[in-house]
């Protein structure tokens, strides 16, 4: 454990990068965040956005990102849901029905 | 709403307040009944709300495992597919990525457990003792993002 430069020999590519206490706390954007970001953007960063979040839907998440005026794709934005999504269709049935119970009304 | 329905699986997300014991009897029933396979979002023990540590979806995922004597399909972080199947959409290698996040745990845990390069934010739920845990220690621990930059050699 360091604070020195990463070893950077231009193997990095992309960037998982968690939301919720990285980039803003509560309803406040993290000092430097979006300028970091487009310096990533600028390096050939490829960046998704992971959370763990299963409060708000994709949609939400990404809409209030943007109104931090930070540079991202709702496509960006990784979360359980998505991957629930992906991991039904890749390892489990066949046909996904996603019911409106109250475990998924704001499921997606 | 599930009364009618005979689920092959349930899919368990964060009700925050709405979570009671009505509600999660009923799953409780329902898994049982049906012997369906419980899938927890993610099982992380705790957050940040309002601004003090709360209670985060985890103990209610483990309430439900206890009941039912079954172990729940995990997705979210820390758990190596989230990790695995998001650095798939980005079309890298596992050696190309760093993950960076708050959560000792969550976020460094989950990507060491995949062998990725791991940065510790001191913001968020970042807390002191992170610093001395014997078990788990990301690569590099920076004040905030905006030390990032730095750390992959951009500047």
């Amino acid at each position: 454990m360091n604070e020195e430069k990463i070893n950077f020999k231009n193997n990095y590519k992309g960037l998982l990068l968690d939301i919720e206490g990285v980039i803003y706390e509560g309803n406040k954007l993290i000092e430097g965040s979006i300028e970091t970001i487009n310096k990533l953007l600028a390096n050939g960063f490829k960046i998704k956005y992971l959370t763990n979040t299963t409060t708000t839907s994709r949609r939400l998440i990404f809409e209030k990102l943007l109104q931090f005026k930070l540079p991202l794709n709702e496509s960006d934005i990784f979360s359980p849901a998505i991957a629930t999504n992906i991991f039904l269709k890749k390892k489990y049935f066949k046909n996904i029905i996603i019911y409106k119970s109250i475990f998924t009304r704001r499921f997606y | 709403m599930i009364d009618d329905i005979k689920p092959e699986a349930i899919i368990l997300g964060d009700l925050f307040k709405e979570f009671n014991w009505e509600k999660l009897n009923k799953v409780f029933q329902t898994i049982l009944e049906n012997n369906a396979l419980i899938i927890a979002l993610h099982k992380n023990r705790y957050c940040k709300r309002e601004n003090k540590l709360s209670l985060d979806l985890g103990p209610f995922v483990a309430a439900l495992e206890y009941a039912t004597s079954k172990k729940s399909v995990l997705i979210g972080k820390p758990e190596k597919n989230f990790f695995n199947l998001a650095i798939e959409e980005m079309k890298l290698k596992n050696e190309e990525v760093v993950m960076m996040g708050d959560d000792i745990v969550a976020d460094i845990g989950g990507a060491k457990n995949i062998c990725l390069s791991t940065i510790q934010v001191k913001t968020g739920k970042f807390q002191k003792k992170d610093e001395t845990n014997v078990y788990l220690q990301p690569d590099y621990r920076i004040n905030s993002i905006s030390g990032l930059p730095y750390i992959l050699g951009m500047e």
